[in-house]
This record gives C-alpha cells, structure tokens and sequence, in this order.
C-alpha cells in the first residue's frame, strides 16, 4: 500500500476517535514525561557520580597533638600507598581559608569559628575512589590521627534521594503505561469497530494482513509519537526552568546538560511511538479478523 | 477453473450442515446462476471459494490449488484472483465512486499512476463515465452496484463471484446489471451469480445449479429457474 493512501487512512481514523485519541495522547504524554524525568534523574546521579570520582578525596583530619615525626610517618606512608594517587597536606590556615570559601554565603557561620577550631589534613586523591573504604580501615585509629573521612559519603543522602525518585518515576511510568494500554486497546476497538466495512471491504478485494493493519497500527504510533512530543517539550522545559534558571546558581554539585536531555528526548519519542504501535498490534490480534 | 469434490461444511456439530457432499465442477469463462431457497447453502459455497470458510470435508480447488491449503498469507493472492460482489454493494460511503474503485487498488498496492488510469476506464466499462465524483448517497441503487462491480473487476479477476446482485433493484435495473455481467462474461470472465431472480435466469438460459437444505438437486445447461416440468 503507498504511503500517502495509509497516512491517509490512519489520520481519518485518529481525527473521527478524537476524544478517545485525545485521552491516549494525554496518557502517553504523562507517562513518557514521568520516563523521561527518570532518564534524567539518573543522568544526574551519573553526573555527581562523575564528578565526585574526579573531585572528592578522602580526608584524613590530624589530631592537634600530632608530633611532627609522625606527621611525616604517615606522609611517607601514605605516598607508599598504591591506593592514593596524590597527597596533599592542608594546615590549620589552609583549612580555615577553604571553610571561609566554602560558606561564604553563610557569613554566620564563618564568623563563629576561627582557623584553630579546624583540624589540619591529609588530603587525598585515590587512585580508585570507590576503595575509601580501605583507607578508612587502613589509617582509622593510627596514632595522631583524628578521623578519616570518605566524602563521597558524605554525599549518600543525596544519591538516596536521585535513586527514590527515580525508582518513583519509573514506578509511575510503568502505572502510565498500563493505562495507556488500557486507552490504546479501547481506541482499537473503537476504530476497528468504526472501520469495519472498511476492513471487510479490504478484505475481500485482496488486501495483504499487513495492510489491513498497518492504519491501526499506523494511528496508534502517531498518538504515541504526538504524546512523545509534548513529554519532550515538559522535558526540555524542565531542563530550561530547573536547571538553567531555578538551580542554576547552586554549586554544591553540577547539573545535567543539554546532552542527557536530548538523549531522554529520543528515548521517550523512540519509546511511545514503539510501545504505542507494539500496544495496538497486540489490540488488534483481539478485535480484527484478518 | 473451479472443481468441489464431496464438499460438506457445518458449522455446528450435530445440526443439518449449510452443504453436503456437494461435487461440481465450472470451467473457465462458463456463466453459472446458483439457484435454490433461502439457507440452501448458496453463500455458504461462494464463502469457501472465497477462502472465508473451509469445508468440514471434501475439497474446493480453484485452479488447480486446493483453496483450503492455502498459507493465510496467501489468501489475499487468491481474493484477488475472485472478484466479488453482494446484495448489499458494500461501498464506503464517504468515497466517491471513484474513490471507491480505487480504494480497492490502493490497499492491494497498486501505483497511483496506474489507479489514475484504470479507474476512469473501468468505471466507463461498467456505463458510469461522467458519474465518477458522485457519493453512493448520489447515485441509484444499480450505479451503485455498478460501481461494485467496476470494484470487483480493476483486478482482473479471473472469476467474479456475485450473491444476489439484483436483490435490491427493481427488475429493469436488475436486467441492467444482468446484461453488465453477461458482457463480463463474454470477454472470458467465469462468473458464478448466487440469486433469487427467476425472471434474470429463464432469460438467459444458462447454466443453473440448484440447492436444496445444502445439497445439490440440480445441474442443468441451459436451465431456467424452477427445474422444467
């Protein structure tokens, strides 16, 4: 069958069920929207994850009565290290300069505590900074030293955080989904129903299986793809708004880019159009004989 | 052309079946009325050799194939090969008569340049030249079965099946579309014409077979409708 003479007849069908095409295109917005913010939750974990790996060190805090012979003891061994990369001491001044840095939009802070209320510290790039945790076993409790932190986990509410909401994007996707099956198995039944002399029609002078149903499947993909659309505009959006404007100032950590989003663009338009036309053709081995 | 050996279809078991053991064979170009009362099983035999039906037992060959063998995948091949047409017309109604015809080539895959062709010219072989851009809803009962037919015929059918194609016209109308298949006939068409009419069938002096409760009590050259005396 040509192309323009399918188009033609799938567009008819779609535009004749419009309130039911309406209600698909809504839901499977709704749905691909919730998907798509899932996508983009991760990528932003992916982007923390990233540049924690690249930043964040384990800190090592030195006792204030530490001797200046164990200082280097622990210097030395810490270079021996095959697990630290880089060391870096950091005095007392040195830590009270960072802290002011830090927290320099919270002067209240600043202004309660002084260079000797810090510890001074080791401060560490690791070669593999998922292995903290043996730093922390292996220098925990040597003498001066006062404490050995992980700042990646410093950080672990947050991932709790990205991965509850994504879990619940995705959760909510998934009841979308179901209810987009729902409404794209009615609006078969309602076109094959409306179709029916049609089909009968085509049946008899010939017509291949496929072609038969390609207009169903046809209308489908396009409310899929429409739906699509409006989730990818909420995305782009979203991005626009949170990230661009309302976020765009904090600097505990980065924000996604435009990459992830446009990858969450295509996923979600290449997901409701599929899903859609796969959804229709399950419908129809239901409600057209062929 | 078409050869049933032994054909019987039920459709449910332990009730009279819509045909039974029914043997017939029709060559091409022959003109053959199927005549016999409601539920004699005239539908029933157009549906198997349609492939809408398979018999219960027996066989239904069309040139040569056992139609009841054939892959689904290949059916529609053959619903081409059998060109068909009913009481009711079965036209869309929001397609001209055109638009009708050339649904049919369109959904069969046909170029457009081809569908542009052969439509004005089937539609000017069945007498509806200048009739083309008219709804169903603008047109007579016979020019809308003319426009059925015009449908049935752009894929050259090899045999045109028609169940009761004057069932719903008055009888000059009905001797319209009558004289329109006897020239279908005429150019090598076999065709195969379920009806009512016994006026159509004394006229013509075909080939009559007849149905009763599903078997077949008549196989006449040249027949009229009732069997002669």
């Amino acid at each position: 069958m040509r192309a323009g003479a399918l188009l033609a007849i799938g567009l008819t069908s779609l535009r004749r069920n419009l309130a039911t095409s309406v209600a698909v295109i809504v839901t499977v917005a709704i749905c691909l929207t919730l998907l798509g913010a899932g996508l983009l939750l991760r990528a932003q974990a992916h982007t923390v994850d990233g540049f924690l790996l690249d930043r964040i060190q384990a800190v090592i805090d030195l006792d204030d009565n530490i001797s200046g012979a164990e200082r280097d003891a622990l210097a030395a061994d810490l270079r021996a290290d095959p697990l630290v990369q880089a060391v870096r001491y950091e005095d007392k001044a040195q830590a009270f300069e960072r802290f002011r840095r830090d927290f320099r939009n919270s002067p209240d802070i600043v202004s309660g505590v002084n260079a000797a209320d810090l510890p001074a510290s080791f401060r560490l790039t690791l070669a593999d900074p998922r292995r903290a945790g043996e730093i922390i076993t292996g220098y925990a409790g040597r003498d001066g030293v006062d404490r050995v932190r992980d700042q990646r986990a410093l950080l672990a509410p947050l991932y709790r955080i990205l991965d509850a909401c994504t879990i619940g994007a995705f959760a909510l996707a998934a009841v979308q989904a179901l209810a987009a099956f729902a409404l794209i198995y009615t609006m078969i039944r309602v076109s094959a129903h409306g179709r029916r002399r049609e089909t009968a029609i085509m049946r008899l002078v010939g017509a291949t299986n496929g072609t038969i149903r390609a207009p169903f499947v046809l209308e489908s993909a396009v409310a899929g793809m429409v739906g699509g659309l409006f989730a990818a505009a909420a995305l782009i959006a979203g991005k626009i708004y949170l990230v661009d404007h309302r976020f765009a100032r904090q600097t505990a950590f980065p924000l996604f880019g435009w990459d992830a989003v446009w990858a969450a663009v295509a996923g979600v338009l290449l997901v409701g159009t599929g899903a859609s036309a796969a959804m229709a053709s399950v419908a129809l081995r239901r409600h057209l004989r062929v | 052309m078409i050869r049933m050996t032994s054909v019987t279809k039920s459709y449910h078991s332990g009730t009279r079946p819509a045909l039974d053991d029914i043997s017939l064979e029709i060559t091409a170009g022959e003109f053959v009325f199927l005549v016999g009362p409601s539920g004699s099983g005239k539908s029933t035999l157009l549906r198997l050799l349609l492939r809408e039906e398979r018999p219960t037992s027996g066989v239904v060959e069309f040139a040569g194939r056992d139609v009841a063998s054939i892959p689904d995948r290949r059916v529609p091949l053959l619903r081409r090969q059998v060109g068909c047409v009913f009481q009711d017309f079965r036209l869309l109604a929001d397609r001209t008569a055109a638009g009708n015809v050339a649904f049919a080539m369109d959904v069969t895959g046909r170029p457009r340049h081809v569908v542009r062709t052969v439509v004005p010219e089937v539609l000017g072989l069945v007498g509806l030249a200048g009739k083309e851009n008219r709804y169903p809803d603008e047109l007579s009962g016979g020019e809308q079965q003319r426009v059925a037919v015009a449908r049935a015929l752009v894929a050259r059918p090899q045999v045109l099946l028609a169940d009761e194609p004057t069932g719903n016209l008055d009888p000059a109308t009905g001797a319209g579309i009558m004289n329109l298949l006897g020239a279908i006939n005429r150019v090598g068409t076999t065709v195969v014409m379920a009806t009512h009419n016994a006026a159509l069938v004394d006229t013509m002096r075909r080939r009559v077979v007849e149905l009763e409760h599903g078997t077949l009590v008549r196989d006449q050259a040249s027949g009229g409708y009732e069997p002669a005396p």
